[in-house]
């Protein structure tokens, strides 16, 4: 089994930072200003987001996941509620989506973007982004296991695995 | 998807931010405003009661204040004086008062009246007209490739990119004047102007609607066709297209499931760029074609320092704006989020 995979506080800050500041933008106009009925809506709804924002990122420092042989489990907080499991030889699907805010008219580049690795089974989905610690090593085990049982991949996910320098399976999604 | 929405959406709201200060800040830049040159005449004129008022409206409106207070107040952060007691309120933007307009002496919201949702209703028509031409005519050239109808829609393409719209709008009423004895000019007949909403007035919308359209959308139809041509042969020659060729797939189904789709991501990406290109090409064909919209207004108060009514304006503008880049961009991640490295480094 590999040591416990956990967000690093780099990649945890400024999310904290962009929770706080989006909900000090949202709810401060909202208490303070006295806005229109309809601008009051947009900011509440706002407010709501950034929070869920905000909570999505204390779930992730509080959570751990490991890697071996049989399978992945994602440790998760609030009593185990938010913990799952998927076993290699019960994984259906692997996707590896990336995301940018930046807009590069030649593209998109990694510097400034994320990626997203997705692994589904029968019941459950997991999803990893790539602010996690030893993010790439867990791709590349994931990719390998996902080869060995002949998952399907997208082009998307080839791609971007292929970024990540790690060869990805043979077949393409049709 | 919902860590992108959200990222995505904080970078919108100090994007709106900057674009409010830069509004005001350009509105601002002139020497003086609407009511010190107003004075200014008065003064020459020697109307002295005149004079009394609009140097009152001055101070109750703010404009001796200093500029980031006039900025706070305008958006609605910060608490204006209202009246002559002394008492503080937030009116601003956020409040829904959009302020008022000196030159027609009413509120903003009076003056501006059905011309913000005929534009919206103008540019939307516009962008769905780019996109139902410029698909069909982009995929037909690509698969046809030095085909006559390609060569021929090319060449319509280069002449829709190089016509300037204000040209093609006086080329256009020219011809239906003369030709057909059709006045094709306004975006509803006048007998509805200044009406509330009916079917009656929402027909005569859509029966002038086609000619704006057209002319507004003819030179963003022609740029998407080239850039969707361009795409789609560019899938069209990669292997997997021609391994599924040597395989035996329909060619309908080939082109569907694929090129077709990877190539669409022009169009998507394109809903952001396309709006301005849109608002701002509409602005000078509304004068030509005296378009009851936004445009005509909006360079009248830029002239003549009407400072709320083109803030407004502008504001509204950019919103659009924002909102088209910010449902293109979530679009864009969902159809296709894969990474093209342009030398950027891996995280």
């Amino acid at each position: 089994m590999t040591p416990a995979l956990r967000y690093s506080w780099r990649s945890l800050v400024p999310d904290y930072a962009g929770g706080g500041i989006g909900l000090a933008l949202s709810l401060g106009p909202l208490a303070y200003a006295h806005p229109a009925a309809s601008v009051a809506w947009v900011l509440a709804a706002a407010a709501a987001l950034f929070l869920v924002y905000f909570g999505r990122t204390l779930c992730r420092q509080l959570t751990h996941i490991e890697l071996d042989e049989t399978g992945i489990r994602v440790r998760g907080p609030a009593l185990g509620l938010l913990s799952a499991a998927i076993r290699w030889e019960d994984l259906r699907s692997l996707r590896l989506d990336y995301f940018s805010t930046r807009r590069d008219p030649e593209g998109r580049t990694m510097d400034g973007g994320w990626m997203q690795l997705r692994l589904r089974d029968a019941r459950r989905t997991i999803r990893i982004d790539s602010e996690l610690e030893g993010f790439v090593g867990l791709a590349r085990v994931a990719a390998l296991e996902a080869r060995r049982r002949g998952i399907d991949l997208d082009g998307a996910t080839r791609a971007n695995l292929g970024v990540l320098g790690i060869e990805p399976a043979a077949t393409e999604a049709g | 998807m919902l860590t992108y929405t959200i990222r995505r959406l904080l970078i919108m709201i100090p994007t709106l931010l900057v674009i409010s200060f830069v509004t005001f800040s350009i509105i601002k830049l002139p020497p003086g405003d609407f009511l010190s040159n107003q004075i200014a005449e008065l003064r020459s004129q020697g109307d002295k009661a005149a004079l009394e008022r609009a140097e009152f409206m001055r101070a109750q409106f703010g404009l001796d204040r200093p500029f980031i207070e006039q900025y706070a107040v305008w958006v609605g952060i910060w608490p204006a004086e209202r009246g002559t007691a002394g008492e503080r309120g937030f009116s601003g933007l956020l409040q829904g008062d959009w302020g008022w307009s000196f030159e027609h002496d009413l509120p903003v919201a009076d003056v501006v009246g059905d011309r913000m949702l005929l534009s919206f209703i103008l540019n939307f028509t516009v962008v769905l007209f780019t996109w139902a031409v410029a698909f069909p005519i982009g995929a037909y050239a690509a698969t046809h490739q030095y085909s006559w109808g390609d060569y021929g829609l090319t060449l319509l393409g280069y002449v829709g990119l190089a016509t300037p719209n204000f040209l093609f709008a006086l080329v256009l009423m020219y011809f239906a004047n003369v030709e057909f004895g059709l006045a094709i000019g306004g975006i509803m007949d006048p007998e509805y102007l200044d009406q509330p909403w009916s079917w009656a007035k929402f027909g005569s919308v859509l029966n002038h609607l086609w000619i704006p359209v057209i002319v507004i959308g003819t030179s963003g139809t022609a740029g998407m066709i080239r850039r969707l041509r361009a795409n789609l042969l560019d899938e069209l020659q990669k292997q997997y297209v021609v391994t599924a060729r040597a395989k035996g797939m329909p060619p309908f189904r080939l082109l569907v499931k694929y090129p077709l789709r990877m190539s669409l991501n022009p169009f998507i990406a394109d809903i952001g760029n396309l709006l301005p290109s849109v608002i701002s090409g509409s602005a000078i064909v509304a004068v030509v074609l005296s378009l009851q919209t936004s445009g005509p207004m909006l360079l009248e108060a830029l002239r003549s320092q009407d400072q709320y009514l083109a803030g407004s304006f502008l504001m509204f503008l950019a919103l659009l704006t924002v909102i088209g880049m910010f449902v293109s961009d979530l679009l864009l991640a969902a159809l296709d989020p894969r990474i093209r490295l342009t030398g950027g480094v891996a995280k």
